[in-house]
């Protein structure tokens, strides 16, 4: 069995340390050591993106990725993205387009529309597509995800200008 | 829809669903007495602070009753939803039914919420008169006030909660509004509930978070209706941070300090199960198959049969295989456990059925268990089922340390160990005489839900699951002779009410067949169905609506097919038509086009959201994924091995509700049905050849 480590690594922008086992799950230590919970577990296996954080600003599966993997790394969770009350502009378009059902694939949905927008800031629908695909919503709220994602880069545009 | 009611106690019991519960009423009143809020009965509370709290009973899964119910009450009682604080309301009997399914909650709320909504209004009218002396006449309700008609004077609703708590709200005469002066119902409400879900806070079943609390996962018998032989746990017991190994019926729950630990230690457990009954996915459709060929059951039937029937027939058998609710949020429920006293916080569509079945299975006293209910990561008819949670008890009266426990079952668990939408299999058979469409024919073998659920003496003597019929009907349509018979086949895999239930398969085997009923008539399929539609107004309004979004009377372009469908479900009508190519020879939706009736509509953008899901469960069944069985063993176990659509998948969607006054019905089902057999029938369109069992093989 595996001694437990102090493993440190930048969250949200703070720096944190965690004492675990580092081939603990980041999506356990995040939920049960951290108590951050908007990330959620879907399948375990990588297979859904519910866990989906950012590390070093590009999303990963959480569920699937060994605390030890992310010592000294940045990682960026649905916690962490707005402002106090300002909320993210991908969060903003969300509540403009109400695109939640039961919103249980949301924080992963929301982490990996954030990571395409860092990238490109106008992508187009295929561009959209191609870097959603993988995330599943059982509800099947893929219209407005993709509509908000448009509008969340006209929003982030509106804020540059 | 105006509605005058003279509201005596008797009637709002009755009109609230509280019948039998006596003194409902009076019990917030009393107790509200106390902290000084006023609350005329359990839906409604008013702080004197002019804080409006609205009690949501129906459980939240993501088909918009956070939302859509408090506007019902918003509506009658003149405040804006943003005025409003939403609870949930926990398992309590004062709260009438509370169980979510059937597409019915706006449907069956509607009436008891609006005129909680009114009598509060018509209550702090009465308050705010005695307060200012002024005839209640001169006095309207508007945006959480009450304003002296003809003059600046208003007062805020808080501050005639203590003048309101004094009156009894039997003897308040309520008159609901007319649709003309509706403020919130018909609006683009937000949803109440997206500030949440967007920024993490939102609490499922799997956030619940307790003092001390421990985490356990569930190593399920292989085997459907296996059994337990033995086990080992000495490996998992060395795991450093689990606690305890517990058997669980036939099933091996590990209790740890994270799930985690939980999971990895359920790995070294060494479990010898002897297996349950070998059957596979072949062998029950060689049941049915038999079974086609025995006699069934009478299930329904119109018209005359020997004038109806002649040689001339066209017969085709669909099929529908099982399929699984796949929840994003896996079963999870925690539990607080003592000898004398159960909390539980659980995502659960049934919470009064569900406390029922753990106070008579501890024979604890309905004040012993507390009984929360949190968001639901999707339900689609899982979490009407209570194996989760009694599971969850058993494993919490065991843990030695008396501490608190959440159970979360793994994807792999929740795949394999679902009540899975029945198998089944449509014969159906037409005839014609002179050139039209005499008489149809519909034998449904299926396993049953109702005998599966509550024993097979709920069938009757003719062995008939009414509730399999549901959608098995031909009766919209003018046939001069229908029929549909029942043949109860048990399949030996546990099954359940999935989204939409037993119309998801019914509706694809009817339109499917009505589809290449009008090809053998050369007639056009969506205008045959308008045809057979005559005495069927709200089926032929949403098809020609239909028909008219697609531009039915242009044809397609040669590589691309379209197919329509119409169907009525959990009383609202729908009719479906998309648009199809051929991408290596797989079907790729590029357009559909939904009309929904679906009555009154509360809140318009939860009715397009519903209808955008839909398609995606709907595809989900016909093109993607299966359960299947192996050597009595459920193979799929993740979404590696059952597909889900994803955001490439999606179609362009086109949406028209229907604006009507009729009482408002559910929106949550009635779509899935229909976009199998319009896929089927576009791939007829397009290429000569309609698949007959879903989900179809590319």
């Amino acid at each position: 069995m595996q001694v437990e480590k102090l493993i440190k690594f930048e969250l949200n922008g703070q720096n944190t340390e965690v004492k675990a086992d580092p081939d603990k799950f980041l999506l356990w230590v995040l939920r049960e050591n951290l108590g951050l919970t908007g990330s959620k577990f879907g399948c375990g296996r990588g297979l859904c993106g519910s866990c989906s954080v950012l590390l070093n600003g590009r999303p990963i599966r959480s569920c699937i990725t060994a605390l030890k993997i992310v010592a000294g790394m940045k990682i960026e969770t649905i916690e962490g993205i707005s402002q106090g009350d300002k909320l993210h502009p991908v969060q903003e378009a969300w509540l403009e387009m109400d695109v939640p059902q039961c919103g249980y694939c949301q924080s992963g949905q929301i982490m990996n529309a954030k990571a395409l927008l860092d990238e490109i800031e106008e992508p187009d629908e295929e561009t959209i597509k191609a870097r959603m695909s993988g995330l599943i919503c059982r509800c099947g709220t893929y219209t407005r995800i993709l509509a908000a994602i448009k509008r969340a880069s006209k929003i982030k545009k509106g804020e540059r200008s | 829809m105006t509605d005058v009611i003279c509201l005596n106690r008797r009637e709002f019991l009755r009109a609230t669903g509280l019948v039998g519960l006596g003194l409902i009423l009076n019990i917030p009143i009393e107790a509200n007495t106390l902290n000084h809020s006023f609350s005329p009965g359990p839906f409604v509370r008013i702080e004197p602070d002019g804080q409006v709290i609205i009690t949501v009973s129906r459980s939240e899964m993501g088909q918009g009753v956070y939302t859509s119910l408090p506007m019902i009450v918003a509506e009658e009682l003149e405040v804006n939803l943003d005025q409003v604080t939403i609870e949930q309301a926990e398992a309590e009997f004062r709260y009438g039914v509370m169980a979510t399914g059937g597409s019915n909650s706006v449907k069956s709320m509607f009436r008891p919420l609006a005129k909680a909504g009114a009598t509060a209004r018509e209550m702090l009218l009465a308050a705010a008169s005695k307060k200012f002396g002024v005839n209640s006449s001169n006095l309207r309700a508007r945006n959480g006030r009450v304003e002296v008609v003809g003059s600046d004077l208003n007062i805020k609703y808080g501050d005639l909660v203590s003048i309101a708590s004094e009156l009894d709200p039997s003897e308040f005469k309520v008159e609901l509004k007319s649709r003309k002066d509706y403020r919130v119902i018909g609006g683009q409400g937000k949803r109440q509930d997206t500030l949440a879900k967007i920024t993490g806070k939102a609490t499922f079943g799997v956030d619940v978070s307790l003092d001390d609390l421990l985490i356990a996962t569930v190593k399920k018998c292989p085997s459907v209706g296996g059994k337990l032989k033995s086990w080992d746990s000495k490996k998992a017991l060395q795991v450093k941070g689990v606690e305890q190994v517990i058997r669980v019926d036939h099933h091996l729950a590990v209790v740890a300090d994270s799930y985690f630990t939980a999971q990895k230690a359920a790995e070294f457990i060494e479990a010898d199960w002897l297996p349950g009954e070998n059957f596979s996915s072949n062998s029950v459709r060689k049941s049915l198959l038999k079974a086609k060929e025995e006699e069934a059951s009478e299930g329904f039937e119109l018209g005359d049969r020997s004038n109806s029937i002649s040689s001339e027939q066209l017969s085709i058998d669909y099929e529908a295989g099982w399929q699984a609710h796949a929840t994003m949020e896996p079963q999870t429920c925690t539990v607080k456990y003592s000898p004398t006293y159960i909390e539980i916080w659980t995502p659960t569509q049934v919470p009064i059925w569900a406390k029922k079945t753990i106070e008579s299975f501890t024979g604890l006293s309905p004040s012993q268990v507390r009984f929360h209910v949190t968001f639901l990561g999707g339900g689609f008819g899982r979490r009407l089922e209570r194996d989760m949670i009694i599971e969850a008890v058993k494993i919490a009266r065991k843990i030695k340390s008396k501490k608190p426990v959440k159970v979360i079952w793994s994807r792999e668990a929740d795949m394999r160990n679902d009540f899975y939408r029945p198998a089944s299999l449509h014969c159906m058979r037409a005839s014609f005489k002179n050139g039209t469409w005499s008489s149809v024919e519909h034998k449904l073998v299926s396993d049953s839900i109702l005998a599966s659920k509550f024993g097979q003496g709920t069938l009757g003597p003719n062995k008939v699951d009414p509730t399999a019929l549901e959608g098995s009907r031909f009766h919209a349509y003018e046939i001069p002779y229908q029929r549909v018979d029942y043949k109860y086949v048990d399949c030996k895999l546990p099954i359940g009410w999935w989204r939409a239930v037993y119309d998801s398969q019914n509706a694809f085997a009817k339109e499917c067949f009505v589809d290449q009923v009008s090809r053998k008539l050369k007639k056009d399929p969506g205008l045959y169905r308008v045809e057979l539609l005559k005495d069927s107004p709200r089926h032929k309004r949403v098809l020609q609506e239909v028909l008219a979004m697609s531009d039915w009377d242009k044809p397609t372009a040669k590589d691309k097919g379209r197919g329509c469908a119409v169907h009525k479900s959990f009383n609202s009508y729908v009719a479906m038509s998309c648009e199809i190519s051929l991408h290596h020879n797989k079907p790729v939706i590029e357009k559909v086009h939904v009309a929904v009736d679906c009555g009154l509509v509360i809140h318009p953008n939860n009715v397009e959201a519903q209808v955008q899901g839909s398609i995606v469960f709907g595809m989900m069944a016909a093109l993607f994924g299966e359960i299947t069985v192996q050597d009595g063993k459920v193979v799929e176990s993740n979404f590696h091995q059952y597909w889900m659509p994803q955001i490439q998948d999606m179609p362009e969607v086109n949406i028209k509700i229907i604006d009507s006054d009729e009482p408002p019905t559910g929106i949550g089902e009635p779509v899935v049905p229909l976009v199998a057999p319009v896929i089927a029938n576009a791939l007829f369109d397009l290429t000569g050849k309609q698949p007959t069992r879903i989900p179809f093989k590319a």
